[in-house]
């Protein structure tokens, strides 16, 4: 597996969707403007793709991300679901409040692991 | 003479006494004479009735009669002939000659005529009588035959259908033959079909049965050798007709049953008596058969006019039904459904030709199964097969056995799988373009009669002729309505201060797409351009006229101020470039500073200007002639100045024109209707609509554009967009804008814009049906309460088992607002979510998620 980065990318504007392989075991998912119910299906893919070619543990990055919503939620579920049963962990990276709060409300901040910046989030894996 | 001892006898002995010695034999004779008459009767009696053949209670009073008179006449001779015999006897022992003197002559030959006279007339007398006594009875027989005849006429000709004459035949002749059971054959091909009277008592026949034609019995002999068969014996049936049934049976009829000169069946009728094949039993059977042949004759054209009346019934609903068919799939539905029981087919199978013209997909089908045909759900019309030919040829094919078709044609599989034993393929279209074929199937083997064929062809071709209409048609709509939905803009701008509501409906006829279009823009120097326009003509043609004008009117537009100016710009194109003979529009500006607008009405209706307190007027200055139109009116540009919570109505005359009245009657109603109205452009759009149009028929297309000058910091906002990625994103940044405007905080406002975009999000994915899907959202502060409603046209869709994926949005309302209700109407559902302006945080956080329970429990963060 090579470490570089692979970006893949559907439209040839920026893509709502980075994968960035920052280890063998690790990779992180850089979302960018409005995660909703039109990119989920992109994120999907993608942390689909990641993980089936081997990453253990998945960051989701959305510092850049400008709006979640529930189908963007769900997919981040989905991910977990795959991860668990062999010990991986997703973790969210979440800087804004008004997103925060969004993990909060739905009591998801217990299902994800919430960090403030990438790099806490990277830290120890 | 000699004496003769007296024998003792007083009675005699008186007798002699009186009557002298020269008649001393007459007692004997008269004796033996009497004798002889009553053994003449008693022979006479017992013949009569030996010969008569008549029972013998209805011929006792004729043959008394007769046996009287006879017998008395036949005595009488006797007596006179058996006195002149003993008295020559006992009066002339010597053998001397008789007549030895004048007077013994005379009395001899005296009594001899007497004799005979007697006799003569006893004689004749008799026979008249027994005459008489035969005629009666035989009177007697035909008047019953008779009867039985026209019994049996009666019921003939009652009976309508070829069953029932069969039954009328097989019960009535049996009760007119006085015969135990009966039975009637229809030829089938190589079989009979046999009904079996039972034994005349009313009792309903058995069910048919069949019995091949070359079965050794009295019926299959008669059809087949087409004359009169019978048996008198027992012992004759069994030897000559083995296959017939013996269990009642001493005597057996059978008489063949002709339609013209064709033998088309036979009737058998047993008898439990041997010998009574009488020959008016004969002559009963067959004139019953003749009159079964005709009746037979009468149903089977009966039978003929009532297809054909269902056939012309069938092909009138079918052209009924095709008539108001526009697209493919309809056609191909009307056929599915109609299809079955043409000439009494059981399958029905339409394939229509591909996109890319290379190969044949089953459109539709009926009477089968779905998996019978999956070796028929795509032909490739290089590989040959039936199905493939007959489009490719364009030719109907008719496949009475399926042994006909080619071992590895498709079609052999799917008719096994089915059970279909004959099939006919007809080519769906016209003449030279052929869309596809439809295929008819039989579960019993069919001859298809060329009148079957014609019947089924016919309406082949008119399904054919339905379709291809239909492909045209379709084919031309969607550029027509690709290029219109392309004309329309997609979203209305985005305006501080002025709201904005369109409508572009179809004409109900839906014949073809319409020239009405709409447009709103935001100048580069903020005011803001309202256009509607109609371009004149229909179809792909109109439509691509609609978008240069508005193409061009966008740029005119950008680049001069003056409105008149850019109408006159646009007019001129129009002249110069365009095929379109004219087309009419409003254009309008808006300035938001002074609430000022400038117009130009070109061979349009007027605007109409809805004030805040309800009171509607039209804008009726600005006018001049319809674009294209080379004319020497002044072309000016007319003002007004608008209050602030006024609403500029433009439209097309599809709103107001009506057939059956005057356009001054419908430009009233438009104003009334529009002035009876409180609420934002989208509420008094659809008011203006449903009052103009409720329950009348709309011809036209009609486009209408709504705009409100909203007052600055207004409570309420009213959104109706359309139901995809970009009005989702209009309503986000729309929502955004009225809840800063309102004072809402940070928290307030990310809570609200998010529970908003579930519930619209929710709604555009509901979205279904017409081509321009929206949703509304409304939203109205009532003290620090925010309160928003977003209605769809679809149902809610509730999180279930393995959905947890879309399952959020509800609980992350929950999470967010202080209340969210859900409320499922007739016309859709509405989301309603209540969050307080205060900044209070939302309660809803103590909810559990139920959303999370097929999560795996794991390492979780502390």
């Amino acid at each position: 597996m090579t470490t570089d980065m692979s970006n893949i990318s559907t439209t040839p504007e920026q893509p709502p969707v980075e994968a960035i392989r920052h280890s063998p075991a690790v990779a992180v998912l850089l979302i960018h403007g409005q995660a909703d119910l039109h990119s989920a299906p992109e994120l999907r893919e993608q942390l689909h793709r990641v993980i089936d070619d081997g990453a253990f543990h998945v960051v989701v990055d959305l510092t850049d991300a400008t709006f979640v919503d529930s189908m963007t939620l769900g997919v981040l579920l989905g991910g977990v679901k795959r991860l668990r049963p062999q010990g991986g962990q997703l973790r969210v990276v979440v800087t804004q409040p008004g997103l925060r709060r969004i993990f909060e409300v739905t009591l998801l901040d217990r299902v994800f692991m919430l960090f403030p910046t990438r790099a806490e989030a990277l830290d120890r894996l | 003479m000699g004496e003769m001892p007296s024998d003792g006898h007083p009675g005699l002995e008186r007798l002699e006494r009186r009557l002298g010695p020269r008649t001393r034999g007459r007692p004997a004779a008269i004796a033996l004479g009497a004798v002889l008459g009553l053994a003449g009767v008693g022979l006479g009696l017992v013949l009569h009735i030996v010969t008569s053949g008549a029972s013998y209670a209805q011929l006792v009073g004729a043959v008394a009669l007769a046996m009287v008179l006879g017998g008395v006449s036949a005595a009488v001779a006797a007596t006179v002939v058996g006195w002149g015999v003993g008295a020559f006897l006992l009066e002339n022992p010597d053998w001397q000659p008789v007549f030895v003197d004048r007077d013994e002559f005379l009395r001899w030959s005296t009594s001899l005529l007497a004799a005979v006279v007697v006799v003569g007339v006893g004689l004749t007398m008799r026979r008249g009588h027994e005459r008489a006594a035969v005629a009666a009875v035989e009177a007697e027989r035909s008047r019953r035959r008779l009867e039985a005849i026209q019994e049996l006429t009666a019921s003939l000709s009652a009976a309508v259908r070829p069953a029932d004459v069969a039954e009328a035949l097989a019960g009535g002749v049996v009760e007119a033959l006085g015969a135990s059971r009966g039975s009637f054959g229809l030829i089938d091909g190589a079989d009979l079909v046999v009904v079996e009277s039972g034994d005349g008592t009313g009792r309903a026949p058995a069910a048919s049965v069949r019995m091949p034609l070359g079965a050794r019995t009295p019926l299959a002999a008669a059809a087949r050798q087409g004359h009169v068969v019978w048996v008198e014996r027992r012992a004759e049936l069994v030897r000559a007709f083995p296959d017939s049934p013996t269990r009642d049976a001493a005597s057996v009829l059978a008489v063949p049953v002709r339609r013209a000169a064709d033998v088309i069946g036979a009737m058998a009728f047993a008898f439990r008596e041997p010998g009574a094949v009488t020959l008016e039993r004969r002559a009963v059977a067959t004139l019953a058969a003749e009159l079964g042949g005709q009746a037979l004759e009468r149903a089977r054209l009966y039978e003929l006019e009532r297809f054909e009346a269902e056939r012309t019934g069938r092909l009138q609903s079918l052209t009924a039904a095709l008539a108001e068919s526009l697209v493919p799939a309809d056609v191909a539905a009307i056929v599915r459904e109609q299809g079955i029981g043409t000439a009494g087919a059981d399958a029905v199978a339409i394939h229509l030709v591909s996109e890319s013209g290379e190969a044949l997909e089953l459109e539709g089908a009926s009477g089968v199964d779905a998996t019978g045909l999956e070796p028929l759900a795509r032909l490739p019309l290089e590989r040959n097969g039936a199905v493939a030919t007959a489009f490719s040829r364009g030719r109907a094919s008719f496949h009475p056995t399926l042994g006909t078709l080619a071992p590895d044609d498709p079609l052999n599989a799917s008719a096994e799988a089915e059970g279909l034993r004959s099939v006919a393929l007809f080519p769906l279209g016209v003449s030279r373009r052929v869309h596809g074929v439809l295929l008819l199937g039989w579960r019993t083997a069919q001859a298809l009669e060329p009148v079957d064929r014609a019947f089924a062809g016919t309406f082949a071709s008119q399904c054919g002729q339905a379709l291809d209409r239909a492909i045209r048609y379709e084919s031309e709509r969607t550029i027509a309505e690709t290029l219109q939905q392309s004309v329309l803009p997609q979203a209305l701008p985005e305006v501080e201060g002025v709201t904005f509501a369109a409508r572009y409906l179809p004409g109900e006829s839906g014949v073809d797409v319409g020239g009405d279009w709409y447009d709103a823009f935001t100048l580069t120097d903020g005011r803001i351009a309202l256009v509607v326009g109609d371009v004149v003509g229909k179809g792909v043609e109109a439509a691509a006229t609609m978008g240069q004008l508005r193409n061009s009117l966008r740029a005119f537009a950008s680049e001069h101020e003056d409105p008149a100016e850019v109408v006159r710009l646009l007019s001129g194109m129009v002249e110069a470039h365009l095929d379109a003979p004219f087309a009419t529009l409003v254009y309008l500006v808006l300035d938001l500073h002074d609430r000022r607008c400038r117009y130009v009405v070109a061979g349009h209706p007027p605007p109409l200007v809805v004030d805040p307190s309800g009171s509607a007027r039209y804008l009726d200055d600005g006018r001049t002639l319809p674009l294209g139109v080379d004319g020497d009116v002044p072309l000016e540009a007319a003002e007004a100045t608008l209050e602030t919570g006024s609403t500029i109505v433009l439209y097309t005359d599809g709103l107001v024109e009506r057939r059956d009245a005057p356009l001054d009657v419908g430009l009233e109603l438009v104003r009334e209707t529009a002035g009876s109205v409180a609420g934002g452009p989208e509420t008094l759009v659809d008011h203006v609509l449903r009052g103009v149009f409720d329950g009348t028929e709309r011809y036209d297309d009609v486009a209408i554009l709504a705009a409100r000058l909203e007052p600055v910091g207004a409570d309420v906002l009213d959104l109706r967009l359309p139901a995809d990625r970009d009005g989702l994103r209009q309503m986000r940044s729309r929502l955004g804008v009225w809840l800063t405007q309102l004072g809402a905080g940070p928290e307030v406002r990310n809570d609200v814009l998010v529970a908003a975009w579930e519930a619209c999000a929710n709604a555009v994915e509901h979205a279904q049906g017409p081509a321009i899907a929206t949703f509304g959202l409304h939203a109205d502060r009532d003290g620090q309460m925010l309160r928003l409603r977003v209605a769809d046209t679809g149902r809610w869709r509730s999180p279930g088992p393995g959905v947890a994926e879309r399952g959020l949005g509800l609980p992350l309302m929950r999470g967010l607002m202080d209340r969210v209700d859900i409320v499922h109407a007739a016309g859709g559902t509405v989301v309603v979510l209540e969050r307080r302006l205060d900044g209070a945080e939302s309660t809803g956080r103590s909810r559990p998620a139920r959303v999370f329970a097929d999560i795996p429990r794991g390492t979780t963060q502390s």
